[in-house]
């Protein structure tokens, strides 16, 4: 039971990883920029930063120091000058991250007697208010004092370091000031100072840009992108081993076929589910009774519509054979293309000279079939598929995948049939594989049935070259009576006989689309 | 089918692993380059630009209106005290020559090595536009929250060339007063220099010393007013002059040669002593002491900048004055 849910499972897989590859470089992907904040301690109205810290992740560094209510001056200079100058007040140290949002910071004592601080104050040529009288009992007062007692902490209040000759750059501003710093050979220090009626320590902050990378992007999308394809590999597999005829019915019935199409069109929906190859006269008749019964006006329920859509955008992670091999020749194709894992269940490999163990049954017509149709095919190697390529609706998708093309024809160039091209690939494989179907196949109008307002389906299938092989495959009227009737349809003439079961077999994959 | 269950769970494994790994990351700690074991340079070129631009700016709003009051933002020591006498005299006479005329654009710079206080920048600035010859300015900051202000200033001396220096942004090695290594320690050299000003060719440090233009004025003006006096007062005038070395005024570099670039701030102290008579002065004396006469005394005190070349120990030459300025900040007398 699991095999049967191992395919899913890996898609699932595939889409999360992939998902998650995603996610990782852009949802997840790191913040562009570290900040990480001081908030104020109670000492004093100074934070300086340690050497180093300013480019403790990057050389770029925005500093920003900010207290509400407050003029904010912020200098940046040699960390012997800053701590110097810082050192006559108590102040804010902050020593590195305590984490990538928090500045780990330590609070100093003013180290330097508070008169001589008070007095150089004094001898600026703009002094602050505040610091013009100083109680000479600060003096001795450490940092417990400074925070305790309100006169003492006024009284270490430092005064505005601008008018210093020592900084390298300093921007100031009310409530804020915000300057950015390249690291530069040395030690370099910043100063905050908050000069205010009662001045705190200011909130410094530190943004540094972040160089980020999406180291999971690349592996996620290739480990994830090949758990999809595994997936989908196993899943067409799958759909080709693992059919039960309930849910062919089941899907059957949901196939309506478009008013325009017909009748016609109907009976052959049902003939491709059938082996086009050897109807028997039941099937013939029971071909009849569909096409009476077909609605008329239908359109394709939503289930099979998006049945359909699913599975040939799945088909894009095929290679091109098939995608291009409408049902039911899809189904050998499918078979025949390079899976990433050996599979448990048997691949019998479309070779005409060698087919598959269960291929076995008819080698005959089909062997003729395929003998027959080398010879016209083999002239025009590459371009004898190329006009049916439109009818596939993804052909656009052939181009990402080029060397999947290249590889299809090359089976065919090892065998002793000299044939190449798809065409002849096709008809071959639809003769070799063929006999490897279950009748009733039910891949046939699940891998096609397109939406019949499909912009695809209009495509004649005239270029495609007759195959007089072909004829192998039916000798029926009623084969040669539907692809009429399907042709008439599209408004292209009538057939003449030679070319019936030809375009009989490419009406087939019309249909079975 | 076990293998691949095997596989879903070794990809689902992954998968986490993947998430996890991408959690796990260190907090960067700070890597501050290692503290050189020479200090760098206290002020960068360009630093020294903004101070010179300060102490221009200082100068050019007290000029304006010959008012001191602005120029203890840029100004302190000898050069503060000049000054201050500069714009007494030159408001008093209405005469803007009598101030010294001190450009801020720089020639040379010599930039201290130095993490401590008080630190010294020299500067040899442009010609003035009198054409008098280059000032050596000393800029000092005393503190890490004073401003650099000027401390002094010098006129280069003709015929002298300074001692090649560090550049700027290599900095120069600020010496102590008492540093080995040359002819003579800094105090030292401004101690003998003092003496041979008093003491003229007899003092036995005379030798130490090339001939300076500076020592010959001091000399010169001395004489001239000892004859002056003679000729007026006869035998009741007296005059004396003593040189006292400025203390703690002495800044000095280590040159390229291992030499010394000594600065020094010295007072010398003119004391004119009647017995009789009078002396009537004039002129920009007159504005400094207050009064044209005196009868008793009079004490001029002059605030003087010297810088010395000074070369290492063992060297055969001699210390030489490179530039020096002699302002008069004081007079007073009854």
């Amino acid at each position: 039971m699991l095999k049967r849910f191992l395919p899913a499972v890996f898609v699932l897989l595939g889409l999360l990883v992939v998902g998650l590859g995603i996610a990782s470089a852009t949802l997840w992907k790191p913040s562009p920029t570290v900040r990480a904040v001081a908030t104020p301690v109670d000492a004093g109205n100074v934070v300086i930063t340690a050497p180093g810290v300013l480019d403790l992740v990057a050389s770029e560094v925005t500093v920003r120091a900010s207290a509400p209510g407050s003029r904010v001056v912020l200098v940046i200079g040699r960390d012997s000058d800053v701590a110097a100058w810082a050192a006559a007040s108590p102040h804010v140290l902050v020593t590195g991250l305590s984490s990538w949002t928090r500045l780990a910071t330590d609070s100093a004592p003013a180290s330097v007697p508070q008169a001589s601080a008070s007095a150089s104050a004094a001898d600026t040529a703009s002094p602050t208010p505040s610091t013009a009288p100083t109680p000479s009992t600060a003096a001795d007062g450490g940092a417990s004092a400074a925070a305790t007692a309100g006169s003492a902490t006024s009284a270490g209040v430092a005064p505005d370091p601008s008018s210093s000759d020592m900084w390298l750059v300093q921007s100031d501003g009310k409530d804020a000031a915000t300057l950015t710093w390249a690291s530069r050979p040395g030690r370099w220090s910043a100063l905050a100072v908050s000069l205010g009626t009662s001045p705190t320590a200011p909130e410094l902050e530190l943004s540094w840009p972040h160089s980020v990378t999406t180291p999971w992007l690349a592996p996620a999308m290739g480990v994830g992108g090949a758990l999809l394809l595994l997936g989908l590999g196993l899943l067409a597999l799958m759909r080709v081993q693992t059919r039960s005829p309930a849910l062919v019915e089941a899907w059957r019935s949901g196939v309506r076929i478009p008013a325009w199409i017909g009748a016609d069109s109907a009976a052959a929906v049902t003939a491709a589910a059938a082996p086009s190859g050897g109807l028997t006269r039941r099937e013939m008749r029971e071909r009849e009774r569909a096409r009476e019964e077909a609605p008329t006006v239908a359109s394709p329920g939503p289930f099979a519509r998006l049945r359909a859509s699913l599975v040939t955008w799945a088909l894009r992670f095929l290679p091109p054979a098939a995608e291009r091999v409408a049902v039911p020749t899809a189904t050998p194709a499918t078979r025949s293309m390079p899976m990433p894992m050996p599979m448990p269940m048997p691949m019998p490999m479309p070779m005409p000279t060698s087919p598959g163990p269960a291929t076995a049954p008819t080698p005959g017509p089909a062997a003729a079939g395929w003998s027959r149709t080398a010879p016209p095919v083999k002239q025009s190697p590459p371009t004898g598929w190329s006009p049916t390529a439109p009818q596939v609706q993804q052909s656009a998708s052939h181009s990402e995948q080029p060397g999947s093309h290249a590889q299809q024809p090359a089976p065919q160039g090892e065998n002793s049939t000299p044939i190449s091209g798809r065409r002849a690939a096709q008809s071959g494989l639809h003769a070799a594989g063929r006999p490897a179907m279950p009748a009733p196949s039910p891949t046939a109008p699940r891998w096609g049935a397109p939406p019949p307002d499909s912009p695809a389906i209009p495509l004649p299938p005239a270029p495609v070259a007759p195959a007089p092989g072909a004829a192998a495959h039916d000798p029926q009227a009623a084969g040669s009576t539907r692809a009429d009737a399907w042709r008439r349809a599209w408004g292209f003439p009538g057939i003449a006989d030679g070319t019936d079961n030809a375009t009989e077999d490419v009406t087939d994959k019309e249909e079975g689309r | 089918m076990s293998i691949r269950r095997r596989l879903t769970s070794a990809a689902i494994v992954g998968i986490v692993g993947l998430l996890l790994a991408s959690c796990a990351a260190g907090l960067p700690l700070a890597h501050p380059d290692p503290a050189p074991a020479v200090p760098p340079p206290a002020l960068d070129a360009k630093q020294v630009s903004t101070v010179l631009a300060g102490l221009g700016a200082v100068l050019k709003v007290a000029d304006a209106t010959n008012d001191p009051a602005p120029l203890a933002a840029r100004l302190s020591g000898p050069a503060l005290a000049s000054r201050t006498a500069e714009y007494l005299v030159s408001a008093k006479l209405a005469d803007p020559s009598v101030r010294t005329e001190l450009p801020v654009g720089s020639q040379t710079v010599i930039a201290p090595d130095t993490n401590t206080w008080p630190r010294a920048v020299v500067v040899v600035t442009e010609q003035p536009q009198n054409l008098q010859s280059p000032r050596v300015l000393t800029l000092v900051q005393d503190d890490p929250r004073s401003p650099y202000r000027l401390w002094g200033w010098a006129r280069l001396l003709p015929d002298t060339k300074m001692p090649r220096t560090a550049a700027p942004a290599a900095g120069s090695k600020p010496l102590p007063p008492d540093a080995p290594g040359l002819v003579l320690t800094p105090e030292e050299v401004v101690a003998q220099y003092a003496d041979m000003l008093a003491k003229g060719d007899v003092s036995t440090f005379a030798p130490s010393f090339a001939p300076d233009v500076f020592h010959k004025q001091i000399e010169t003006t001395l004489a001239a007013t000892k004859t002056g006096l003679t000729q007026g007062l006869g035998t009741a005038a007296s005059v004396t002059e003593t040189y006292q070395p400025g203390p703690g005024e002495l800044y000095s570099f280590s040159t390229l040669d291992g030499g010394a670039l000594v600065i020094a701030g010295m007072t010398t102290t003119t004391s004119l002593t009647l017995s009789g008579g009078k002396i009537e002065f004039q002129n920009d004396v007159a504005a400094l002491l207050g009064t044209t006469t005196v009868s008793s005394s009079a004490v001029f005190v002059w605030s003087d900048v010297l810088v010395f070349s000074v070369p290492p120990k063992g060297s055969s030459e001699l210390i030489q004055v490179l530039a020096a300025e002699h302002v008069r900040t004081a007079i007073t007398g009854s």
